[in-house]
């Protein structure tokens, strides 16, 4: 097999998994609008019951947007991976890739993106349905320059996401057991990544500790950036930094995964 | 009347094939045929109480859905099932009292404590009495020679006597009938022999019945002198170990060692091969041209060294299931 | 009545020795134990966010308070101690139980074959993290509104609590059966996970239309609105009945679905 095509073929499963799983697929859709409906329905009574046009920063239609978008985002952003690395590492499944000459960070991301080719095009259908519906109910615009800006930095986020997540799943070599752990970190990301509420809600003390860490770049900014709460330089300056941490981030998962690694040889798997 | 009555049992079941490829997967996501397979075709066979009977046949031959229709956790398609007096799929609980299985490719400890706690758990749901419930685990525990690893986690126990916990669970409420699907499976001698003893004196010892299915001849052979042979979900033989022969009957085995090779159309000039690698070779035969056989060969091949038997019974089975 | 009585009193046994066993096996691996718990306390703060949002806004919501909602939102935590660490160890695990054949083993058991696979496993560590919490919550909202509360409201509370952990089991098991019929229900476990959230604020959050929907037709704001509105003294004649009618009914259903379900299993699996 030539190298290319070998990652292709992990591409490729990536995407029948997806398939395979048509039920799942559909309903993990459906799952995202359970939120939005819920937080919609806050927004609305705080908006009505407190006086103000502006909470936290943002307009009526904005923060509906923002609950929108932040969803759809955090959905399509989102791993899956973490129990089967476990279970590669656990039960041995690892050392096939230590005799098989493809890398398995490589076959885990062609995967993963794989699986989100898949996931695109339902995503791109509730992205348009979900910005018409903004536009006409509550007047939302969306310039073409933040709709390119959020393309870009969307596609960042999802490589972002992945190493975080897979930075997080080293865990495995050194917990005997994981539980609900990955469940619980996820959640605790998606929430400091603004996935739930936009991270204003924390005030700015908290706010400006979120700003030096790498997970609202994975949400909260490409959001805010469609939102047009951010704006011109500010999109360069994110998007730069995006690439900063997935960089850092890529050697940290790296360094991670040889330290672990060594390990599992050690005590023989 | 008997333990087990098994009249015309049938199950069919459907599932879907997916073939290869991404096309295939998209394809799935739409569109899933149904195909039907029979797993049991109109078994039927009766156990007496007290009885040990092997049931036999290659993978996938219904042994394991049969068991299980027998057990009550599967409707069967058609048929008709009598055990203790009880229907099984009815699942009376008198009938649960009554019953146990053990399956030897899953188990039902709890993996992370000592056996003994998920005996104490089946004292609780069986109700055993208190009194009765520690003489008897001693005994089991004594006769299996576990009692030292009563007090171990499973997970820290060898297959062998994890095993062993097993049967002890499955035991612990004295079933009437016991079902065992595959009870040595990967074990090693010493273990499979431990648990053939403990079954034949548990059998003998407490009258109960036993229906068996093993992969190895050793166990059926050791343990039961009845066997029911199942071949693509019918059953194609039931009756005395000993004589499944009989099919065969007139016919033997001709083994040859050659002293150097010899091609297989060459063999097959002489008559039927069962199997060879060039030195040596097996030959079934009727009786009569047994003799003539080995004159003509014994000419005409380079014969180091030849004798004649009887169909063993493993071959026998073997050869029942090739036709069946 | 006699032989009936029987039967509970076996199956609470059984019940207290899975309980025990489940905190055995939990302590074999206590990394495992702590930092679950550790992570509760993370979620705790996720459904938090909610009640920060209102609190920090500082507008009384549709008639509510701050402190009554933080009732409400205790009374949600308690509830999720229940749904969190006795039912849902055991609906998500029903799928591998079904594929791995467990499901075998307990229906040759003479107990109810629902009881064990729907109840074997809990999670103490869960359900006393959120249980302290939501306690701690709920009398936090109490002191700060200076109510004083009688024996009979409290037993009340207790009450409707019990008749939300009836609804909530029965409610949250639904989707997990239709495992019989689908190969990999993660999803539906998620989709229905995040219905428990729509609990994460109080109902009067949404509009008269869902509010009657979700309290008589999916009775999901039963579960945990009622205690807290018959604690705030702010339930109808009409709530109150309901509130004591919907578990059995709720029950009920489950129960006929659940016979269904296995057999459906017994007739198309081999």
């Amino acid at each position: 097999m030539r190298s290319s095509n070998k990652y292709l073929f992990s591409f490729q499963i990536g995407m029948q998994n997806a398939m395979e799983y048509r039920a799942n697929f559909f309903l993990s859709i459906l799952a995202a609008i359970v939120p939005i409906f819920i937080q919609t329905f806050l927004w609305i009574s705080v908006y009505k019951n407190s006086g103000n046009s502006v909470v936290f920063g943002y307009s009526f239609a904005q923060i509906i947007q923002y609950t929108v978008i932040a969803q759809l985002v955090s959905r399509f952003v989102r791993t899956d991976f973490e129990a089967e690395i476990n279970d590669d590492i656990k039960n041995g499944g690892l050392n096939k890739f230590i005799v098989r000459p493809i890398g398995y960070f490589s076959h885990k991301l062609c995967c993963f993106l794989g699986q989100k080719v898949v996931n695109l095009v339902v995503m791109i259908i509730l992205f348009i349905t979900s910005i018409l519906v903004l536009k006409f109910s509550l007047g939302v615009v969306i310039t073409g320059q933040a709709m390119a800006a959020f393309t870009i930095s969307l596609i960042l986020s999802l490589c972002l996401n992945f190493l975080i997540f897979f930075c997080v799943s080293t865990l495995c070599f050194w917990l005997n057991e994981i539980g609900f752990i990955f469940e619980a970190v996820r959640i605790i990301i998606i929430t400091l990544s603004g996935g739930i509420f936009p991270l204003s809600i924390f005030g700015s003390k908290v706010v400006s500790v979120l700003d030096l860490m790498p997970f609202k770049y994975t949400i909260n900014f490409p959001v805010d950036v469609l939102n047009s709460q951010i704006m011109g330089w500010g999109i360069a300056r994110g998007l730069c930094i995006q690439v900063g941490w997935i960089l850092c981030i890529a050697l940290l998962a790296n360094i991670f995964w040889l330290i672990g690694s060594k390990k599992y040889i050690a005590v023989g798997g | 009347m008997s333990e087990i009555q098994v009249r015309l049992l049938s199950k069919q079941f459907s599932y879907y094939e997916k073939q290869t490829g991404l096309g295939n997967s998209v394809k799935n996501l739409f569109h899933r045929e149904k195909l039907y397979k029979d797993a049991v075709k109109e078994v039927s066979f009766e156990i007496q109480a007290g009885e040990m009977v092997g049931f036999i046949g290659s993978n996938g031959a219904g042994k394991t859905t049969t068991l299980k229709m027998l057990s009550g956790i599967l409707f069967p398609t058609s048929g008709e099932a009598r055990i203790c007096g009880f229907v099984p799929w009815q699942r009376k609980v008198e009938f649960k009292r009554n019953i146990s299985i053990v399956m030897g490719q899953k188990n039902q400890l709890w993996w992370d404590l000592p056996a003994s706690e998920s005996f104490y758990l089946n004292k609780c749901i069986y109700e055993i009495d208190t009194k009765a419930y520690s003489q008897f685990l001693e005994e089991l525990a004594e006769l299996l020679d576990v009692k030292h690893l009563l007090n171990i986690q499973v997970r820290r126990l060898s297959l062998g006597e994890r095993m062993k916990m097993e049967l002890i669970a499955a035991l612990i409420h004295k079933p009437r009938v016991l079902f065992l699907d595959e009870p040595t499976i990967g074990l090693d001698i010493m273990s499979q022999k431990k648990i053939r003893s403990f079954l034949k004196y548990y059998n003998e010892q407490y009258k109960s019945t036993i229906l068996l299915t093993s992969h190895y001849m050793k166990d059926i052979e050791d343990l039961c002198r009845r066997a029911v042979v199942i071949s693509k979900g019918a059953v194609v033989y039931d009756g005395e170990l000993a004589r499944i022969n009989d099919a065969f009957s007139g016919k033997k085995l001709v083994r040859l060692q050659l002293s150097r090779q010899v091609e297989l159309p060459v063999l097959e000039s002489f008559g039927e091969v069962l199997e060879t690698d060039g030195y040596s070779a097996t030959f079934e035969v009727c009786r009569q041209n047994a003799l003539q056989l080995t004159k003509s060969i014994q000419d005409k091949l380079p014969v180091e060294d030849f004798n004649i038997v009887d169909v063993p019974v493993e071959e026998g089975i073997a050869m029942l299931l090739q036709k069946g | 009545m006699d032989r009936i009585l029987k039967v509970i009193k076996k199956h609470i046994i059984v019940y207290w020795i899975f309980v025990k066993n489940n905190i055995m096996a939990q302590m074999e691996y206590r990394v495992n134990f702590f930092s679950g718990i550790a992570m509760e306390i993370g979620y705790l703060f996720v459904k938090l966010l909610y009640v920060i949002v209102i609190f920090r806004s500082g507008a009384n919501i549709n008639g509510f308070t701050p402190n009554q909602l933080l009732v409400f939102a205790g009374t949600f935590i308690i509830l999720t101690g229940f749904h969190a660490g006795l039912f849902m160890v055991n609906f998500m695990s029903m799928r591998t139980l079904v594929r791995e054949g467990m499901l075998d083993f307990y229906m040759v058991k003479p107990v109810s074959v629902q009881f064990i696979a729907t109840l074997r496993r809990s999670d103490m560590g869960l359900f006393v993290t959120d249980v302290t919490a939501g306690i701690i919550l709920v009398a936090l909202g109490v002191i700060r509104m200076k109510l004083s509360l009688t024996i009979l409201q409290i037993l009340g509370y207790a009450m409707f609590i019990a008749c939300g952990v009836a609804i909530g089991y029965s409610l949250f098991l639904i989707p997990q059966i239709l495992t019989f019929w689908f190969i990999n229900t993660s999803a539906i476990g998620e989709t229905f996970n995040s219905f428990w959230d729509i609990n994460n604020v109080p109902m009067v959050v949404f509009n008269k239309w869902f509010q009657r929907i979700g309290i008589f037709v999916i009775p999901i704001f039963v579960v945990t609105n009622f205690p807290a509105l018959f604690i705030l003294d702010k339930m109808s004649p009409l709530y109150f009945a309901w509130g004591l009618i919907a578990p059995v009914v709720a029950f009920v259903l489950v129960r006929l679905l659940w016979k269904v379900a296995i057999r459906n299993y017994s007739s198309a699996s081999s």
